[in-house]
C-alpha cells in the first residue's frame, strides 16, 4: 500500500471520512464523476461537432475563427510566439456552446445577489436598462469640443452659424427610473465642464438636451417613454423633443406633435443595452416612425454606398436585431436628404452620431440636409461647406460618444485651405511660404541690419513665450552653415507689410522688408500653429497668404 | 493554460483524462508518461518556447539527482559538490529569468555602471514554483529524505505535474516519491477530487475574479477622486481576491491531483481568522512556508541557537520571501514588514496577545494583513503611499460619496457570502452532516452542478462583449 502523507490538516481528515464512508456514498460518487465527466466530454464534442459561427447579431460584431498556425513565411510561427494560443482562447469562448444561455444564467445570478447591475448595465425600475456613467473622462470631451470652437469661429468668418446640441445618455433623463440608492449627481461636472468648454467662443451655441428631456420626462407632458428601455438611444417621441428644442433656441417653430401620424414599426426592438445586460427577461420596446404628409416623397442617399430610398427608413433592418438601424440605413460616413421636386430649400449640415438618426424626418422638413457622421468620414468639412453651399451646421452628439472617443478634431482638416478659397474673392493676397518640424533645436538667424535684431528678439520671446523652447539667436550673413534655423531675411517681395516664409532645405525662412511686418506674422504663425505649447508644426506642401494691411488672416494655399 | 479557463475544462482536461486511464492500471509507468507528455502540453500551450526551459531544468536535476546518489555514501564530498552546483543552476535561471533586471535596473543608478544591459526577457510562468520543486529533489535526495528517481519520465512527472504546475502548491519530493512509484485512483478519490475541484473553480471564478473587479475599480479611481470609505473598500476586496485567487487555485490543482491519484497537502487553512501574524503565516501559503522552513531557516540554526542568530534567520527567511513573490522593491519591503511584526510578536506581543480578547486578535491580526497587501499590491510604490493616504484620509475627496453608499448596499450580500467562505464554518457544518446524512452528500452534488454551471456562465460572460459602437 501506498504510504500516506502525514495528516495535517482538517482536509485530510475529512477526505479520510469521505474514504471511510466510501461505501455509502458510492452512488453520489459515481453519480459525480458521471455528471462531471459527461459534462465535459460532451461539452468537447459538442464545440467540436457544432460548425462554427461567424458573426453574433447578439453583440453585433464577428466571432473569432480558427486561428492560423503558421505565416506564410515561418511555419509555427505563431504557434512559438503564443499569438495562436491567445487566438484559440478567444476563438473557443466565441465558439463556445449555448453561449448566450450561460450570459443569461450569469445576468440571473448577478441579480438575483441584489447587485442591481451586471455588465455595467443598472437594471433600473419598469425594467429600465441604463448604462451605468463612467469616470467622467473631461480631456476627451476637451479634446471634442475644443476643434468644434475653432470650426465655429472659422465658420463664423465664412457667415454660417454653428450649434453644438449634446444628448443625454439614458442614466442623465431617465433619472426617475434609477434605483433609490443610485447617485443622480454623478456627472453634474461632466455637463458643467461642455456649457464651460462650449461657453469659451460666442461663435458657438451650445443645446444642452439632457435637462429639457428630463423635465419633460419627470412632467405629465410626455405621452410615452423619451428613452428606449433596452436601448442607449432616445425613441423618437424624445427625438422629435430635442428637435422642438433645438427649432426654437434658432428662433424657428417646429412642427407641433399632431401633425405626425405615429406608426408603429416594431414591438420586438431588443437594444444594445439588453444585449450588453444579459438580462433575458427584460421585455422589448416598441419602435415607432413619426409619420407625416409627404414624407416618402425624400429621398434618402446614402453616399458611401451609393444606395438610395423614398422616405427615412430602411425597413430591411426591422427583420434584424439592429433594428434602430432603419432610421436613414444606420451609421454611414455622409448622407444627403433632399425632397423630391422641390424649390430649393435652406442647407443644414448635420454632423452626429446615431443619435441623431432618429431626429431626422423632423428636421428634413426643414431643410435640405447632408449628414456627416466624422467617425466614418475623412474629407475637410470646411470644404464640404464651401462647395455644397450650406447655410447652417448643427452638430449633435451623445455625452457618452464624446467623453469616449476623440471624433470631431478631424474638424481642423483643411480648415484653412477652405478659409483661404473663401476670403480669396474677399482680400488682396500674396504668397508666403512655410513648412518645418519640431521648432525646438532652431536657431534664428538674422541679417547684421538695424531693425532685424529686434524682430529677431521678438520672434525669440514669442516662441519663448509660446511653447518654452529657448532658441539661440544669432547675427550673420551665411545661413548655410546652420543645419536648422529659422532665417530672418530681406530678399523677397518689396510690398510694404507682406512677409515670405520660404523652405530650403531644413531651413524655415521669413522674409520680409520690413521688420514690423515680421513681429505680426510671427505672432499669427505662432498663434495657428503652436498654441497650445505643444511646440510642433507640420503642414502641408504649400504657401501661407498673409496680408498684414488689411486683414488678421493666414491661410494655406494648396 | 490556466484552469479557469474554457478550453482547459472542456478540451485539455477531458483529452488527459481520456488518455491517462486508457492506459491500464497496471503500467503506472506509462500513466506517468502520459501525464508527462500532457503536463508539457499545459506549459507549451502559454509558453511554447520556455517549455524548452523547463526541460532543461528537468535534465539537469535529473543528472544532478542521479549524481548525488551515486557519491552519497563513498564521496560524500562529490555528492555535496553536484548539490551545490545543482543548487547554483537552478537559482541561477531564476535569477537570470527574473531578478537579472531588477538587479541591474538598481546597479544602474550607480554612478559609472549606467552602462549595464537590461536582458528584458519575458518571465517564464511558474518558474519560481517549479524551480523550488526541483531544488526539493536534490535536496532531499542529499538528505537521504527520499530515494533517487531512476526513471526521468517519473522524474519529469514530479516538476512538470500540471495539477501544480503553475501556481503550486509547491510539493516537496519527499511528499509524493511514494506517489510516483504507487497510487491509486478510486471512484471516491476521484468523486472527492470533483468536489475539491470545484470548489477552487468557484472560489476562482465567483468570489475572487469578481471581489478583484471591485478592487480593480477602486485602485483605477483617479488621484484625488477616491473616498475614505471607497479606498478601504477597494483593498478589503483586493485581500479577498487574492485569498480567494490563490486558494482557489491550490484547490483545483488538489481536487484535480486527487483524479489523478496524488494527494498533495493543503496550502491554505483559513488564513484570515488567523489571531496573530505568527498564527496567519501557519495558515498561509503553507506549502512555501514549510518550503523555506525546511530548506532554509531549519539549516541556518532555525530557533534554536541564540536570540540574535535566530532574528537573522528570520530576517534571511523573510527578505527571500518578499523576493519570491516578484522583482520589485515593494516584494522586498513586504517582506521585512513581516520580518518585523514576526520578531516583535514572538518577542514581546505574542504572550500579551492571548491575554486580549479574541475578538481584538483577529482584528489586530487582519489590520496588519491588510497593510501587508497594501505594500504587496502597488508595485509603483508611491501609488501605494497615496492609496494608503486616502484610507485615512489624506489626498482624498471625502469620507464616503453616494456611489460608495450605492455600492455597499448592493454588494452586502457579496461581502457576506466571502466572508463566511474565508471561515471554516461551513465546511465544518457541512462534513459533521456528510458522513450520516444522505441529503447532505446530495447537496454537495448539487452544489457541485450548481457551482460547475454558474462558473462556466461567468466564464462565457467575460468573452461576452457586444460591440455597440461600430455600425451602431
Amino acid at each position: 500500500m501506498d504510504k500516506r502523507p502525514e495528516k495535517n490538516t482538517e482536509q485530510d481528515i475529512i477526505l479520510d471520512i469521505q474514504l471511510r464512508c466510501a461505501k455509502k456514498a458510492r452512488l453520489v460518487d459515481l453519480l459525480t464523476i458521471f455528471t462531471f465527466v459527461f459534462a465535459l466530454f460532451a461539452t468537447a464534442i459538442l464545440f467540436i461537432v457544432l460548425p462554427d459561427k461567424t458573426f453574433s447579431e447578439q453583440e453585433n460584431r464577428a466571432l473569432q475563427q480558427f486561428p492560423k498556425v503558421s505565416y506564410y513565411d515561418k511555419p509555427l510561427g505563431r504557434l512559438l510566439d503564443g499569438s495562436f494560443t491567445l487566438e484559440f482562447a478567444k476563438y473557443y469562448a466565441d465558439q463556445f456552446p449555448a453561449r448566450d444561455f450561460f450570459v443569461g444564467i450569469k445576468g440571473m445570478a448577478e441579480i438575483a445577489l441584489l447587485k442591481q447591475e451586471n455588465n455595467s448595465v443598472i437594471l433600473g425600475r419598469d425594467g429600465y436598462l441604463i448604462t451605468r456613467p463612467p469616470e467622467p473622462d473631461l480631456s476627451t470631451l476637451r479634446d471634442n469640443i475644443d476643434p468644434i470652437r475653432d470650426f465655429a469661429s472659422l465658420m463664423k468668418k465664412m457667415n454660417v452659424p454653428v450649434t453644438l446640441a449634446i444628448a443625454g445618455r439614458t442614466y442623465d433623463v431617465m433619472k426617475k427610473y434609477l434605483p433609490e440608492t443610485f447617485p443622480k449627481t454623478l456627472s453634474d461636472e461632466l455637463w458643467e465642464y461642455a456649457r464651460y468648454l462650449a461657453g469659451q467662443s460666442k461663435d458657438l451655441l451650445y443645446i444642452n438636451l439632457a435637462d429639457p428631456l428630463r423635465a419633460i420626462a419627470e412632467s405629465s407632458r410626455a405621452s410615452g417613454p423619451l428613452y428606449y428601455r433596452t436601448d442607449h438611444h432616445w425613441t423618437t417621441l424624445g427625438a422629435y423633443y430635442a428637435y422642438a428644442e433645438i427649432m426654437k433656441a434658432w428662433g424657428e417653430t417646429p412642427a407641433p406633435l399632431s401633425e405626425f401620424t405615429i406608426e408603429a414599426a416594431s414591438d420586438s426592438f431588443y437594444g444594445t443595452t439588453w444585449s450588453k445586460a444579459g438580462l433575458k427577461w427584460i421585455k422589448p420596446d416598441t419602435m415607432e416612425y413619426f409619420r407625416f404628409a409627404g414624407d416618402e416623397d425624400f429621398i434618402t442617399e446614402i453616399k458611401d454606398t451609393g444606395k438610395s430610398f423614398y422616405g427615412f427608413y430602411d425597413r430591411s433592418y426591422l427583420d434584424k436585431k439592429d433594428k434602430y438601424s432603419s432610421f436613414i440605413g444606420g451609421n454611414n460616413g455622409r448622407v444627403d436628404i433632399t425632397r423630391a421636386g422641390s424649390e430649393k430649400r435652406e442647407k443644414l449640415l448635420i454632423m452626429k452620431d446615431s443619435f441623431a438618426h432618429a431626429m431626422i424626418p423632423f428636421f428634413a422638413m426643414h431643410y435640405d440636409l447632408v449628414i456627416l457622421d466624422l467617425r466614418y468620414f475623412s474629407d475637410s468639412v470646411s470644404k464640404l461647406v464651401l462647395t455644397e453651399g450650406i447655410d447652417r451646421v448643427l452638430i449633435v452628439g451623445n455625452m457618452e460618444n464624446l467623453t469616449q472617443s476623440v471624433i470631431y478634431r478631424i474638424l481642423g482638416y483643411g480648415a484653412d485651405e477652405a478659409l483661404a478659397a473663401y476670403i480669396k474673392y474677399s482680400y488682396p493676397i500674396r504668397d508666403i511660404q512655410v513648412n518645418g518640424n519640431s521648432i525646438a533645436g532652431y536657431t534664428i538667424v538674422y541679417p547684421d541690419k538695424p531693425g532685424y535684431a529686434e524682430a529677431a528678439k521678438t520672434l525669440h520671446d514669442a516662441i519663448l513665450e509660446r511653447t518654452g523652447f529657448d532658441l539661440m539667436m544669432e547675427a550673420s550673413a551665411e545661413y548655410d552653415k546652420f543645419d536648422r534655423a529659422l532665417v530672418l531675411a530681406d530678399t523677397g517681395i518689396d510690398i510694404d507689410g507682406l512677409i515670405k516664409i520660404t523652405v530650403e532645405g531644413d531651413c524655415l525662412y521669413f522674409r520680409s522688408t520690413a521688420p514690423d511686418g515680421i513681429t505680426g506674422v510671427v505672432n499669427l504663425f505662432l498663434d495657428t500653429y503652436i498654441k497650445n505649447g505643444t511646440g510642433a508644426f507640420n503642414f502641408p506642401e504649400g504657401y501661407i497668404y498673409a496680408d498684414l494691411v488689411n486683414t488678421d488672416i493666414i491661410a494655406i494655399m494648396p | 493554460m490556466v484552469f479557469s479557463s474554457l478550453e482547459f475544462l472542456f478540451l485539455y482536461l477531458p483529452a488527459t483524462l481520456l488518455l491517462y486511464f486508457a492506459v491500464p492500471k497496471k503500467y503506472l509507468q506509462w500513466r506517468n508518461v502520459v501525464l508527462l507528455v500532457t503536463s508539457l502540453i499545459f506549459y507549451g500551450w502559454g509558453e511554447p518556447v520556455y517549455v524548452f526551459l523547463m526541460i532543461a531544468t528537468i535534465l539537469v536535476d535529473y543528472v544532478f539527482g542521479f549524481l548525488i546518489d551515486k557519491y552519497r555514501e563513498a564521496q560524500p564530498k562529490k555528492a555535496k559538490g553536484a548539490l551545490v552546483a545543482a543548487v547554483i543552476i537552478n537559482l541561477g535561471i531564476l535569477g537570470v529569468f527574473k531578478y537579472y533586471d531588477f538587479v541591474v535596473s538598481n546597479l544602474r543608478l550607480i554612478p559609472g555602471l549606467g552602462g549595464l544591459p537590461m536582458l528584458n526577457l519575458e518571465l517564464p510562468i511558474g518558474i519560481s514554483f517549479y524551480t523550488f520543486q526541483a531544488l526539493s529533489y536534490v535536496i532531499d535526495i542529499y538528505r537521504r529524505d527520499a530515494r533517487v528517481q531512476k526513471n526521468p519520465a517519473t522524474f519529469g512527472v514530479y516538476v512538470t505535474l500540471f495539477p501544480q504546475l503553475i501556481a503550486g502548491p509547491i510539493v516537496r519530493y519527499k511528499d509524493i516519491d511514494e506517489m510516483l512509484r504507487y497510487r491509486e485512483e478510486s471512484v471516491a478519490l476521484f468523486a472527492s477530487g470533483i468536489r475539491t475541484f470545484l470548489a477552487g473553480f468557484a472560489k476562482k471564478i465567483l468570489l475572487a475574479n469578481i471581489a478583484g473587479e471591485i478592487w480593480s475599480a477602486q485602485a483605477a479611481i483617479a488621484l484625488g477622486k477616491r473616498t475614505v470609505v471607497g479606498s478601504w473598500l477597494g483593498m478589503i476586496f483586493y485581500a479577498f481576491q487574492i485569498y480567494f485567487d490563490f486558494s482557489g487555485y491550490s484547490d483545483m490543482a488538489i481536487g484535480l491531483g486527487k483524479m489523478f491519484g496524488f494527494r498533495f497537502l493543503e496550502n491554505f487553512n483559513y488564513p484570515y481568522i488567523a489571531r496573530s501574524i505568527t498564527d496567519f503565516w501557519r495558515r498561509w501559503h503553507m506549502s512555501l512556508s514549510t518550503w523555506f522552513r525546511e530548506y532554509v531557516y531549519f539549516p541556518l540554526g532555525g530557533s534554536r541557537r541564540s536570540t540574535i542568530v535566530n532574528i537573522r534567520n528570520l530576517f534571511v527567511v523573510w527578505l527571500l520571501t518578499g523576493v519570491w513573490h516578484g522583482a520589485s522593491w515593494n516584494y522586498v519591503l513586504w517582506g521585512f514588514y513581516y520580518f518585523v511584526l514576526l520578531v516583535i510578536e514572538k518577542q514581546v506581543l505574542l504572550k500579551k496577545l492571548q491575554n486580549t480578547p479574541a475578538f481584538f486578535q483577529h482584528l489586530y491580526t487582519l489590520f496588519f494583513v491588510l497593510f501587508g497587501w497594501l505594500l504587496f499590491v502597488f508595485e509603483d510604490m508611491s501609488a501605494g503611499v497615496a492609496y494608503l493616504g486616502n484610507m485615512f484620509g489624506v489626498g482624498a475627496a471625502g469620507f464616503a460619496s453616494q456611489l460608495d453608499a450605492y455600492n455597499i448596499l448592493r454588494l452586502l450580500p457579496f461581502i457576506t457570502i466571502c466572508v463566511v467562505a474565508c471561515t471554516p464554518l461551513p465546511k465544518r457544518l457541512f462534513y459533521r452532516l456528510y458522513e450520516n446524512h444522505m441529503w447532505v452528500k446530495v447537496a454537495a452534488y448539487a452544489a457541485g452542478v450548481f457551482a460547475l454551471v454558474l462558473g462556466v456562465s461567468y466564464l462565457v460572460n467575460s468573452s461576452y462583449n457586444p460591440f455597440l459602437y461600430f455600425r451602431f
